[in-house]
Parts: C-alpha cells; sequence; structure tokens
C-alpha cells in the first residue's frame, strides 16, 4: 500500500506531466511561430492565480493508426474557469502542440461539459481557437463532437456572451462555432478562418488564392464582416478581450457592471456645438461626436473595418454601459446599404439580448439606390436593421443630428419603431426627402424656370427640412443643443431604467434571413 | 482596489488596503503606509503620516484621469492608470495598413473636383479629389507620401461603384 506522501506524490507527478504538455520542442515551434502557447495566453486572459483546471487529465480512447501511443493528459484543449476584473468567466483553449489542437470526442466532451456549466450558471464563455480542426483518425466521432459543440452554442445564444479569439487555424466545419458566437476576434498574420482552404479551392476551381487572402484577419474584419475585432497580437487580442468583458453583463437576467468615472454627467462641451456643420452637404466625423458625449472618451468600436458608413460600439455613460449606433456621414455619406444594415441590426440584437440601452445618432441621407444593392436584396436585408430596431425592448434614445430622410428616417430608431426618447438637433432635416427631389415632385408641371425652382427650393428648406415639422406633430420630444447631449441621454437613461415593455408571447419572430 | 499612478516618468502600484473614518491604510509599491486624511477645502488635503502633517492641493489636469498635484515644496503630474486606460492603451491602432495606391469610388456618384496634377508630388492626406454623392461632397485623401501617377476620371465625371479614379506611387 502507498503511504501518503507516495499518494500525493503520484498525483503530483500527474498533474506536473499534464502541464508539461507536448514537450519543450513543440512548445519552442509554437513560439517561434509568433503565438503563444495555450497555458500563457489563459494566464493572459485571466486576473492572476484565477484560473481553475477542469478536465485536466482526461485523454482520448482512440486506438487506430497508431494514436494508442499518442496519449496526452488534456488531449489539446484546456478547459476551466476564473476571473476577469473580479467576473467569472469559462475559458477554453485549444493547445496546438497536441496533435495539431485537433478536436477528439474526448476533448470535444471537455468543452461540451464547460458550455453546460457556463449556461448552468449564466456566465460568458469564451473560447481561444488554434486548431488543425477534426481530429481525421477519429472519424465521425469528431464531427460528432462538433456537432454538440454548435447544438450548445446556439443553446447559449442570448443567454451567456459567448466570445471567440481565432489565433491559428481555424478551417472546415470548425468555422461555425465562432460564428455562432456574439464576438470573433482574429489576430493579424497568424489567425485564418474559411470552409475550404486555398487547396480544395485550387483543385476544385483553378483559382489561386492565399490563406492570408482567403480568410486572414483583414479579409474577415475589412471584406466579409465575419469578424469583430482584429489584434495585432496574442497580447493585444486577450486584451482586448477582457475590455470588452468589461462593458457586458454574465448573462441575460443579470445588468451591466457599472463602471466608475469622475467625468461629470451634465458636462456640457462647447466643441461638440461645432462639429456638425449646417451645410447638409459637408461631411463630419460622427465619431468625434461620440467621444465627446460618452464617458472618459472611452467608445470601444465593433467592426470598425467593415461597412464603416454605420458606426456600432460600446461606451459608458455615467458609468452604465450602452451601445451606440451612428450613421457616419464621413464615410458614404453615411447611406444606409445591405452591410451596414446588417451590421448594425446584429449588433442592436446583441445588446437587446443583454439588456444594454442603444442610443442611435441619425444622419442618413436614405438606402443607397443602385441594381447591385436591388438584385442583392436590399429590400430583405435593411428590413433586418428596421425588425431590429423594432423588436428591442431594451431603452432605445434617438438623437437626428441632420438629415433623417425617407425609409432610413423609419428605420433608425424613429418614434414610431418604438424609441422610447427622439431627441433632435437644430441641424435636423427631417422630411420625406430632400428639397431637390420634393419640389421636382411636387412643382413638376408648374415650374417655368431655374430660378423659379431654386425659390421653390429654398422655400422647401426652410419650412420642411427641419426638426419642427416633426416636433409640432410629437415624433421629436425634444429640440436640444448639441453641447446638451451628455446631460440629455444621461437623464433619459436614467427615466428609462425601470421601462416595462412585454411582447406578445409567441414562439420566436421570424426575422428575414 | 489597486491602480498604477504615473508621477512624472515614475510608475507606482497603488493599492488602498482599507480605510476607517479618515485613517487609511495604502501600499505604495510594496510599502504599507498609514495615514490620517481629510479635505480641508475644495481640493486640498491634509494628510498626517508618522505624526507629520502634509498638504496636498489636488488640480484636475487635461484628462479625465490627470491631476496636477501642489506640495508645499513641489508639483507634480500625474496620471491615474486603471484597467480601463490600460485597455485603451493596449488598443491602440490596429489598422489595416491601408496602403491601398489605387483610390477608387466607393458609390456611385459625380466628380466634382481635383484639386491635383498628374506627376504633382502630394503628402499623406491631401486631398486628392471630391466625389458628390447622396448629395455629400467627400474628400478622398493620399494614404502616402507619393507623386500622382495617373487621374484616370475628368471633373464632371459621372463615375460607378469601384471605378478606379486616382493612382498614387
Amino acid at each position: 500500500m502507498y503511504t501518503l506522501e507516495e499518494k500525493y506524490k503520484l498525483f503530483e507527478q500527474k498533474q506536473k506531466e499534464a502541464i508539461a504538455g507536448s514537450g519543450k520542442e513543440k512548445i519552442d515551434k509554437q513560439h517561434d511561430a509568433g503565438k503563444k502557447t495555450a497555458r500563457e495566453r489563459i494566464a493572459d486572459l485571466l486576473d492572476p492565480n484565477t484560473f481553475n483546471e477542469i478536465d485536466q487529465l482526461v485523454v482520448h480512447r482512440s486506438t487506430d493508426f497508431g494514436l494508442d501511443k499518442n496519449r496526452i493528459p488534456g488531449d489539446g484543449v484546456i478547459t476551466g474557469y476564473g476571473k476577469i476584473d473580479g467576473q467569472i468567466a469559462y475559458v477554453y483553449a485549444y493547445d496546438f502542440t497536441v496533435l495539431g489542437g485537433t478536436l477528439s470526442r474526448a476533448n470535444a466532451n471537455k468543452i461540451i461539459k464547460l458550455q453546460q456549466m457556463a449556461l448552468k450558471t449564466g456566465a460568458p464563455i469564451i473560447g481561444l481557437n488554434d486548431s488543425g480542426g477534426a481530429r481525421i483518425q477519429e472519424g465521425v466521432q469528431s464531427l460528432a463532437g462538433y456537432a454538440e459543440i454548435f447544438y450548445n452554442n446556439v443553446r447559449s445564444s442570448g443567454v451567456i456572451p459567448q466570445i471567440t479569439c481565432i489565433m491559428g487555424p481555424c478551417a472546415g466545419g470548425a468555422v461555425y462555432s465562432p460564428a455562432l458566437n456574439d464576438f470573433i476576434i482574429m489576430v493579424k498574420d497568424t489567425s485564418y478562418m474559411f470552409v475550404t482552404g486555398p487547396d480544395v479551392i485550387k483543385a476544385v476551381t483553378h483559382e489561386e488564392v492565399s490563406k492570408e487572402e482567403l480568410g486572414g484577419a483583414i479579409t474577415h474584419n475589412a471584406k466579409s464582416g465575419v469578424a469583430h475585432f482584429m489584434a495585432d497580437n496574442d497580447e493585444q487580442a486577450l486584451m482586448l478581450i477582457r475590455e470588452l468583458m468589461s462593458f457586458l453583463p454574465p448573462n441575460n437576467m443579470e445588468d451591466t457592471p457599472l463602471g466608475n468615472s469622475n467625468d461629470d454627467p451634465y458636462r456640457e462641451d462647447d466643441k461638440t456645438q461645432t462639429i456638425v456643420p449646417a451645410d447638409p452637404n459637408k461631411p463630419y466625423d460622427v465619431k468625434e461626436l461620440i467621444l465627446a458625449i460618452v464617458d472618459d472618451s472611452n467608445f470601444l468600436e465593433v467592426q470598425s473595418h467593415f461597412a464603416k458608413n454605420i458606426v456600432v460600439g460600446f461606451a459608458r455613460m455615467a458609468g452604465q454601459t450602452v451601445g451606440i449606433v451612428a450613421n457616419q456621414p464621413a464615410h458614404l455619406a453615411g447611406v444606409l446599404d445591405i452591410n451596414s444594415s446588417v451590421k448594425a441590426a446584429r449588433f442592436i440584437r446583441f445588446c437587446d439580448a443583454f439588456n444594454i440601452p442603444i442610443i442611435t445618432f441619425v444622419d442618413v441621407p436614405g438606402f443607397l439606390p443602385g441594381t447591385e444593392q436591388e438584385t442583392n436584396g436590399i429590400i430583405k436585408n435593411g428590413s433586418k436593421l428596421l425588425y431590429a430596431y423594432a423588436e428591442a425592448t431594451v431603452p432605445k434614445i434617438t438623437i437626428i443630428t441632420r438629415k433623417a430622410y425617407g425609409g432610413a428616417y423609419c428605420v433608425m430608431s424613429s418614434k414610431q419603431v418604438g424609441a422610447d426618447i427622439n431627441f433632435a438637433y437644430p441641424t435636423a432635416e427631417i422630411a420625406v426627402m430632400g428639397p431637390e427631389g420634393a419640389v421636382n415632385i411636387i412643382h413638376r408641371k408648374s415650374i417655368n424656370n431655374e430660378n423659379e425652382r431654386q425659390q421653390l427650393i429654398n422655400e422647401y428648406r426652410e419650412t420642411f427640412a427641419t426638426p419642427y415639422k416633426a416636433a409640432e406633430l410629437g415624433y421629436i420630444d425634444e429640440i436640444i443643443l448639441p453641447k446638451q447631449t451628455r446631460s440629455k441621454l444621461i437623464q433619459a437613461l436614467e427615466l428609462t431604467r425601470t421601462k416595462i415593455h412585454q411582447q406578445p408571447p409567441r414562439k420566436h419572430g421570424n426575422i428575414a434571413l | 482596489m489597486a491602480v498604477d499612478i504615473r508621477i512624472g516618468s515614475r510608475d507606482a502600484k497603488v493599492k488602498l488596503l482599507e480605510t476607517d473614518g479618515t485613517k487609511a491604510t495604502i501600499e505604495v509599491d510594496g510599502n504599507t503606509y498609514s495615514v490620517d486624511l481629510v479635505m480641508v477645502e475644495d481640493g486640498v488635503y491634509s494628510i498626517l503620516h508618522e505624526g507629520k502633517s502634509y498638504n496636498i492641493e489636488l488640480i484636475p489636469g487635461n484628462g479625465p484621469k490627470n491631476y496636477f498635484v501642489n506640495t508645499y515644496s513641489a508639483s507634480h503630474e500625474i496620471e491615474i492608470i486603471d484597467a480601463q486606460s490600460r485597455y485603451q492603451k493596449s488598443r491602440n491602432s490596429s489598422s489595416i495598413g491601408d496602403s491601398d495606391r489605387l483610390i477608387s469610388a466607393p458609390m456611385p456618384g459625380k466628380v466634382v473636383r481635383i484639386p491635383v496634377k498628374k506627376g504633382q508630388n502630394v503628402s499623406k492626406g491631401d486631398t486628392l479629389i471630391v466625389i458628390s454623392a447622396m448629395k455629400m461632397e467627400n474628400d478622398y485623401q493620399s494614404p502616402i507620401d507619393g507623386v500622382v501617377k495617373s487621374i484616370l476620371v475628368n471633373e464632371g465625371d459621372s463615375v460607378t461603384n469601384n471605378q478606379p479614379l486616382i493612382e498614387i506611387e
């Protein structure tokens, strides 16, 4: 029989083996590729000494293709829980140094166990992805593992925040777990995601494309809109997750963490008075306005490289997390198109699911005309944004800074699609269309010359391209000066904190996908 | 609660261990101090430490976390570095290496003005072309310091989506 000392020693030995993983050589190789190991990443992500590992000694049960001679405790995925700024979070990190971080039945079970615990206890789950995909030697068992992970992703969607960081390869079916998550962070140069890789593409279509071009961080952040954030390296990516987490509640039943800020809620910033130009043809950067209004000029932009004509992101107002949606006149005149509609709709639905009030800055000339937009379904895609705004039951506050024309007025969180408080600046122009177009239609038959047209346009501009018609009808609650924005918004947020809004009973709505 | 405080060029790790009325125990870079702290007037504090009294004036600085601290003999500029500002610093500007040498139209519109000529030297940020689209005049700036290699459109032209406009090298 073993003595007490021997029993403890045996345990320590086993733990040491598990932590050593696949050995120094493979770890060096990981470092040479500019990547951290799974354990280093977890240590960076969590508060110091808060990580508790689960299933450290799990090994795979496969015997085919000589796999029985390659069993490493943990089996290529490290799972557990810890704290981020004091808040509980679950973490799983694929260990690329163990069998390429491939998914086996055994390590899929580890992730599934973690997902179920996260759902049961209402805490966020974070995946650090660096995996060669399915473990081919295990065949369909590995696929079953993926499918169960996807199933749990969907069950957890809108209940707990799910965040994935892509820190290495992520190809084939494996991409769908990140895709079902709320946010994807990609590391520049070392990460890529695609359903079919360059080799398959070349064999099937003879098209030659590099991994980076096909599914690198830049492609997914700027072109496809699959990813939400991009980081220069592992450290920055993990810091970004920590920052993102600081804005989010642990689950859909709880409020967001209250940040502490010394920023005066009633601060009036004279700089904001001149950001929006009086000339409706002059662009301006709406991010300047956002930064001047939110706490400590701290705005975490989401999808900053994709569909730049709409800006979305998180900020705090008097410590409370808010989601901000803003048309960006500095890019494509702030027009609504397919990409910007879908980008904003997804963000609004995230905020609504997690009790984050939505603040909307409106300066939109309308929907982008053109065959490309129509044939790609701007009708269907634009309706997603409308749907998201109308469906959201969280506090919704709108500020019309300048243009709110036509259908785009309706869509952008108008009073009539359920906004709680609607503000407008004196520079606002709320009408069915711009003065030129309106005059050409209304006076089509009666205009005799250019002078008369200009006069009619000016008349229309002075009467209708203002916030006053809408204010007379009560569609705008209050016209405010730009410098009052911060204090008015904070008071409106206080007012709407106790808002109750019941949806009619239904299984779920039918958003136009 | 632990924060880093930058005093001039020195970063000090400061931790508030406990407070009891006006008494507080703080840890600065591993050394523990027991102090008695009272605000005597707006922004002026009197600190009692081991029988010695210090008067300190705190004046808000340029940022929400910047202060000027005046003691009897010296003046310091300090910045509080908490988790939030550390995140903001780390975030910086993860740019996508915007080195596109070809300016193309992001949407259908009309060329209003081309303030540059072929062969002209331009610096990064100079306006190369002004396009009017959706009744808005948008300036497109040079992404790099360079020379205008070719101008592919004329003032007054209508342009379509993704049409190349100006090439820089």
